[in-house]
């Protein structure tokens, strides 16, 4: 007798997974990216400069304590604090009108269960003639949208940032009837289109920024940030 | 920062509901908590006016009337000889001292300083602090109070030339160091400035003359140093935000009426000087430029001049005065957030922006390695960038987080031989892990390059072809050669002996450049290009897996598939998983034997021998009720 291998269950092809972060920023960046916002990278470590002085975050700003940044090289150098640099690097280098995202690994003095010392960020940029905040508002509606679905409630709050003003925070409804925030965002503080020999008399712009891991947590369902990064078979499987 | 309704609520004359004034803070951007009728508000750092019950009343104005003012002490107060030198007139431009003695004891506080206690849940400390504290919490100017006896000689306000012993009024003991502003009494400091006084000289429940002082302190020279002597300080909270520079008397004058509703005032006198101009900021008034930032027509000219005025501001001929409170506002965007907040960013029209938009981008060289990866069996990791390990090129973090990861790695090799280990630890005997990421290093200069990094050891896959093979280098020669890739020189194997490890299967990692890769994926296209949704995850086990593997016999071969069914549909609470990881067919007398293994796993605890039997029994009871299946070498007495 011989069997015939229709009786066998079929042996399909052992898949891995995507790791829920790289493929949230993936998915996110290729969101804004159909837009028309062009994808570019930026390093992990930055000078002062990039990634506080041309941002506007002052000497002052307590962002800059060494409280919440990782200095390198005799503290001549930080971890980038933000993906913000890279705008930076963007508006120096780039011809006018420009619109960017860029992604990737972010680190602050912080870890507990909702924060960690490295996690992720997506921001996007802007920069042309006449945009507005009707502008950004437009286009964070959509973006949410896209990760949410239509019918998700989203609110803007004003917010601070020293590298954007008016700046907001956007919160969705969650099916609990809870208010989360899931981004940052506003109009380029003229002050860093200055510091970027953009004319800010002739030129405006809009930026914002999403935490990956927020995101992530909400759409996967995940309650503790660390989960991510344990590299755990048993939840790594749960993306095949 | 935590205020109170009723406190709020006496200074509007409409007395506004807490669901009102809650959703009128959401909208003006204090994002709050409400508990038992206390807002816990956290201001964003640029608002430092808002940093008490004045300020927020002010903000909170423009959509409710104000009743009356804070009442202040009117009369004129005889001038203080105090000797005082200013050494520091740039960190400190402006600088009172109230010279109050008092006539008697205070028993019971009036109605509103006692409230301030009571219904914020603060510790009284003695009279004068008391009511240093409730003025800072009113109209949010710090004081300080020092019994007049021990600083009858005077003060001087100086950048501390040497460090100093120092203990605070809150008993910490800390060192004062080069550099810091303090203010000394007899050449030995009594205050760290703009932060917290010294023990020695700070008032008591017997205190009857005392020495208030009221500073404007620039934000910058009083930045970071509660945090680094790790104290905790209302005070230099409020001056690193910035309070308002002409505040000083107003508090003073608020200080003195508090004492005059409690006690008699036997002397009062009043140093007070201003060591350098505060300049004025005036900004254009220019409604278009408003219309042009938020994109619609918001403003006209009369209702911008009417909300900048509810907002405090001066609106004049071509001008704008900013308050002096609003150190925040210093160009016309920040009059545009101003006005946005009063409309409401939620009322602020959409408009679409349009940009011309691109093709559809190429596929990274990232996304096609990872594609190519998980198409074979890989499971994609992100490990942290710190690391224990020091190697020559490493780069030291000069302030780490943890003591044990003080440097940026400079191999993916350790992490993922981390996460080997560890999922080894959980009884997986099957990993291919890889990682994408930046790789950092120091020479002359620091630089990054992009490496892939593959780690593999254990079961090729679960399937009955592949779980009795172990993986090896061919495994991962065999899959790069699919894109015509050498990794054979990459490949490194592992010493079991370094990992702290009980399995014994062979690890072998392989590092890459991505550079390498480049010309090999060039032409990668993707195989799986379904469009993947967002998972929602279950929650993982911290407890052990446990594995029972049976072997079903028998002659027909469609109890395969029936076999197949009856375990695919049992359930259990404790049952992870089940796969069929075996088949052997004896061509000589017809008998097939398949085998599957059964993973149990509790979320509550480690599971018995015997308690997974129990669960087991069923299932086994229903496959040994088909016709000639047996399980060779068990008790088929449940049949």
């Amino acid at each position: 007798m011989t069997i015939s291998k229709d009786f066998l269950p079929k042996k399909s092809k052992s898949l891995g997974a995507q790791h829920p972060i790289s493929f949230m920023m993936e998915k996110i960046i290729s969101i804004i990216s159909a837009k028309g916002f062009e994808f570019i990278e930026g390093p992990e470590i930055e000078t002062e400069e990039f990634n506080f002085d041309k941002l506007n975050i002052k000497e002052s700003h307590p962002a800059r304590q060494m409280h919440d940044t990782f200095y390198v090289n005799q503290k001549s150098q930080v971890l980038r604090t933000h993906t913000s640099p890279v705008q930076i690097r963007a508006m120096l280098e780039k011809p006018l009108p420009l619109a960017i995202v860029s992604g990737g690994k972010v680190f602050r003095k912080d870890d507990d269960a909702t924060h960690l010392p490295m996690f992720h960020q997506v921001e996007g940029m802007c920069v042309g003639q006449n945009i507005t905040f009707a502008h950004l508002k437009g286009l964070i509606f959509e973006i949410i949208s896209e990760i949410f679905g239509d019918n998700v409630k989203v609110r803007f709050r004003p917010s601070y940032f020293p590298f954007t003003e008016p700046s907001a925070e956007v919160d969705i409804l969650s099916d609990e009837g809870k208010w989360l925030e899931i981004l940052g965002c506003g109009v380029i503080n003229p002050v860093v289109l200055d510091n970027c020999n953009i004319d800010s008399s002739k030129f405006s712009g809009l930026a914002f920024g999403l935490g990956i891991e927020r995101i992530a947590m909400l759409k996967n369902n995940v309650n503790d940030i660390r989960d991510f990064y344990k590299a755990n078979l048993d939840f790594l499987e749960q993306f095949k | 920062m935590e205020i109170h309704y009723d406190h709020l609520v006496k200074f509007f004359r409409s007395k506004p509901k807490l669901n009102e004034i809650s959703d009128s803070l959401l909208q003006l951007g204090h994002e709050h908590e409400l508990s038992n009728k206390t807002f816990d508000i956290e201001f964003t750092p640029n608002r430092g006016d808002c940093l008490s019950l004045n300020g927020l009343v002010r903000d909170l104005g423009v959509f409710f009337e104000t009743a009356d003012e804070i009442p202040t002490y009117k009369e004129e107060i005889p001038k203080f000889a105090f000797n005082f030198t200013n050494l520091a007139p740039e960190a400190c431009p402006k600088i009172s001292f109230l010279l109050v003695e008092i006539d008697g004891d205070v028993s019971n506080y009036k109605d509103y300083l006692e409230s301030y206690f009571s219904d914020l849940g603060i510790n009284k400390n003695n009279f004068f602090t008391d009511i240093s504290n409730y003025v800072a919490y009113e109209l949010g100017q710090p004081t300080h109070c020092y019994d007049f006896d021990t600083i009858s000689n005077g003060l001087k306000l100086e950048f501390s030339g040497k460090s100093y012993e120092f203990e605070t009024l809150l008993d910490q003991k800390i060192s004062l160091e080069k550099g810091d502003l303090i203010f000394t009494a007899n050449d030995i400091p009594v205050d760290l400035a703009g932060v917290m006084g010294d023990k020695k000289t700070s008032c008591k429940d017997s205190t009857k003359k005392v020495i208030i002082e009221a500073a404007f302190f620039e934000p910058e020279i009083i930045l970071g140093k509660s945090l680094k002597y790790d104290l905790n300080s209302d005070a230099a909270y409020k001056f690193e935000r910035g309070i308002d520079p002409n505040l000083q008397e107003i508090a003073i004058r608020r200080f003195i009426s508090i004492i005059g509703d409690h006690v008699k005032i036997k002397k009062l006198e009043l140093f007070a000087k201003e060591y350098r101009e505060l300049e004025e900021t005036k900004l254009n008034f220019n409604p278009q430029k408003i219309n042009h930032i938020l994109g619609d027509n918001i403003v006209t000219e009369g209702s911008y001049k009417n909300y900048l005025e509810k907002l405090g501001f001066i609106a004049k001929d071509d001008e704008v005065i900013v308050p002096s409170y609003r150190s925040d506002i210093v160009h016309e965007n920040d009059l545009a957030e101003e006005i946005a907040r009063i409309i409401g960013y939620n009322n602020i029209a959409i408009q679409p922006l349009l940009l011309t938009k691109q093709n559809d981008p190429e596929l990274t060289l990232d996304q096609k390695i990872k594609s190519f990866l998980i198409n074979n069996g890989f499971f994609e990791v992100i490990n942290s960038q710190f690391s224990g390990q020091n190697y020559e090129a490493s780069i030291a973090i000069d302030n780490p987080l943890d003591t044990k990861k003080t440097f940026l790695r400079s191999n993916l090799e350790e992490s993922l031989l981390e996460n080997l280990v560890f999922n080894e630890r959980r009884q997986k005997d099957s990993i291919k892990f890889f990682e994408i990421s930046d790789i950092y290093k120091k020479d002359s200069q620091i630089s990054y390059e992009r490496f892939l990094g593959i780690v593999i050891s254990g079961r090729k896959g679960k399937n009955y072809d592949d779980f009795t093979q172990i993986v090896n280098q061919n495994f991962l020669i065999d899959i790069f050669a699919q894109i015509n890739f050498d990794i054979a020189p990459f490949i490194k194997i592992i010493d079991r002996n370094n990992l702290d490890s009980k399995s014994k299967t062979p690890v072998f990692v392989a590092e890459i450049r991505l550079s390498e890769l480049k010309r090999a994926f060039a032409n990668y296209q993707l195989e799986n290009s379904k469009v993947k949704s967002f998972v929602k995850t279950k929650p993982t086990s911290n407890f052990p897996s446990i594995n029972r593997d049976f072997s079903f016999a028998f002659s027909k071969a469609e109890n395969i598939a029936i076999i197949s069914d009856v375990v695919s549909n049992f359930k259990s609470p404790i049952l992870k998983e089940s796969f069929m990881f075996d088949f052997y067919e004896n061509t000589q007398n017809g008998i097939i034997k398949i085998a599957f293994r059964f993973v149990f796993q509790s979320f509550k605890k480690t599971l018995t021998d015997q308690e997974i039997e129990i669960e087991l029994e069923g299932l086994l009871g229903d496959i040994l009720k088909l016709e000639g299946v047996s399980i060779p070498g068990y008790s088929n007495d449940v049949k």
